[in-house]
């Protein structure tokens, strides 16, 4: 059972809005005329099927891409007519854990926690491995400092790629298919570790995922998305509710279902050959 | 006939893109050099990965390029009897065209392609995109400290191209040859002047700058063109760089004699 004292507050201003955002990729539109918010201190999933546009969306709310048009704003700043300089300010505000971890392969786990502190502050060298230490202990990872990526496993490396996300302490934490290429174990490990980061420390946190258990065991609040368009958007409960076609499909993992029969299937591969 | 004409203006329309975007990033990489963070540290590592790695390839390289430059030099001076010559032809070849061109293709095969495909890597991995999301600019942390090592290391390289070539000269002309010591060294002596230096220096200078400009391009948008995406536009990109790097060294090569002399 989810705690209920976790449940976004419905009466607190979004801290990201998203608003009539459409992108394209070349002439295809592969969003269409999104609109939705982020609650501050509240895990949001974005889930859909693959190629659904869920990491597209991801790419426009941490600025890696602009929309055609449509609006972001953080904190009623719009994200998507931003400065340079702005754009930076907003990004060391925010932590990203890409799908395989993203670690810089030539440097060991420590260095790569270490780049965000040496670049953007003027610690000592000494507070920066202590920083560096505190953070991989955040993760499950405590003296691994020393070993290079390559020593890792793929959970081990996700969980390293966090720690580096963590080193500035932001206030907005991104994860792009946390789950994926996990083992169950290892899986149910970095949701808890996403609930905690939101517990402790108040974080906002936005998930994109295709893993439904991962999905509802963290959220706060579900979009569900297909083909560029978001079907359903709500609580957990809610969202389970939802009487759309494709959204009960997508929760009950029904495959698609083009031959009723495989005498149907067999003839569609002839008539192709 | 249309179907003709509308693919030369597209490929006339990808070539300005492409030309623009090199020019950008080009720009980007120099604003790089002024932003933090430092890089004197990065900077020392790459003038070891493109110089002192490169140190090999290039000294040997230029003990058998001078060595043949002995040969063929005595073959054809003999001929005239003026085998005291033979200290000038080696040094003139090697300082004014040979030395810079040389090395910046040894640099372009052994550095500029292992440069290309890092930073190509580090694209396919999203690695420029957590730098980007770290508030960090890829070009002043990733492509400046390789655009300064390479400004220092080539130039370098060369120079050690040069007297290593003149001395695999010296070996052949005199030591097989039978020339006169102190007329190679005679000649050497009054026949290079300042301005044939100068000229080395300036050709390894833009080489340098091109074999950087080049092969980081390519890397850093490395397997984000349609068709060529993943690993495969690692390998495509770093083909291109290096293909491309050595014929615009060879171009730029005749811009500049014929410009300095």
């Amino acid at each position: 059972m989810k705690d209920p004292g976790n449940m976004p507050n419905v009466e607190s201003s979004p801290l990201i809005r998203v608003e009539n955002i459409v992108a394209h990729y070349d002439s295809l539109e592969v969003l269409h005329n999104l609109t939705f918010d982020v609650t501050p201190r509240a895990i949001t999933v974005i889930m859909g099927v693959s190629g659904c546009g869920k990491s597209t969306l991801l790419k426009l709310l941490i600025g890696l891409k602009k929309p055609t048009s449509g609006n972001i704003y953080v904190d009623g700043k719009n994200l998507v007519k931003m400065s340079r300089k702005e754009l930076d300010t907003f990004r060391k505000r925010i932590g990203v854990l890409f799908q395989g971890g993203a670690l810089f392969n030539s440097m060991t786990v420590g260095e790569n926690i270490a780049v965000p502190l040496r670049v953007h502050t003027k610690l000592s060298e000494e507070t920066i491995r202590i920083m560096c230490q505190l953070k991989l202990e955040m993760v499950g990872l405590a003296g691994f400092e020393d070993f290079m990526p390559s020593q890792l496993s793929g959970g081990m490396r996700k969980r390293a790629g966090l720690a580096r996300a963590l080193a500035m302490d932001p206030e907005i934490l991104f994860f792009d298919e946390p789950s994926s290429g996990l083992d169950p174990i290892t899986s149910a490990g970095l949701d808890n570790l996403i609930l905690k980061l939101k517990s402790a420390f108040g974080m906002t946190i936005v998930v994109v995922t295709h893993e439904l258990e991962s999905a509802f065991t963290i959220a706060d609040q579900l979009i569900v998305m297909d083909k560029g368009e978001i079907l359903a958007y709500g609580t957990p409960e809610e969202v389970k509710k939802s009487t759309n076609q494709r959204v009960r499909q997508f929760l009950e993992r029904q495959p698609e279902e083009k031959y009723s029969k495989d005498s149907q299937f067999l003839e569609s591969l002839l008539s192709k050959a | 006939m249309v179907r003709v004409i509308s693919a030369i203006g597209r490929y006339g329309i990808n070539l300005v893109q492409e030309l623009g975007r090199m020019g950008l990033f080009f720009y980007y990489s120099f604003l790089g050099i002024f932003k933090p963070p430092g890089k004197f540290f990065s900077t020392i590592k790459q003038v070891h990965f493109i110089g002192n790695k490169s140190m090999a390839v290039v000294s040997f390289t230029a003990a058998f390029s001078g060595m043949v430059l002995g040969l063929q030099g005595y073959y054809t001076l003999s001929k005239f009897g003026s085998e005291g010559l033979l200290g000038s032809a080696v040094a003139l070849s090697l300082i004014r065209e040979l030395g810079p061109v040389l090395t910046a293709l040894m640099v372009t095969g052994r550095a500029g392609s292992a440069i290309c495909a890092e930073i190509g890597i580090m694209r396919i991995e999203e690695q420029i995109e957590a730098l980007e999301c770290m508030a960090i600019d890829p070009y002043s942390y990733i492509i400046a400290p390789k655009v300064l090592g390479c400004i220092i290391a080539v130039p370098l390289l060369t120079a050690i191209f040069d007297i290593v070539g003149m001395l695999g000269g010296y070996g052949v002309g005199v030591g097989l040859m039978g020339v006169n010591p102190g007329a190679f060294i005679w000649g050497m002596k009054n026949s290079v002047l300042n301005q044939d230096v100068w000229m080395g220096v300036v050709k390894s200078f833009f080489f340098a700058v091109l074999i950087i400009w080049i092969c980081c391009y390519k890397g850093f948008w490395a397997g984000t063109r349609r068709g060529s995406f993943g690993a495969e536009g690692v390998s495509k990109a770093t083909t291109e760089a290096v293909v491309l790097s050595s014929v615009m060294v060879l171009v730029c090569d005749y811009i500049i004699t014929s410009l300095m002399l």
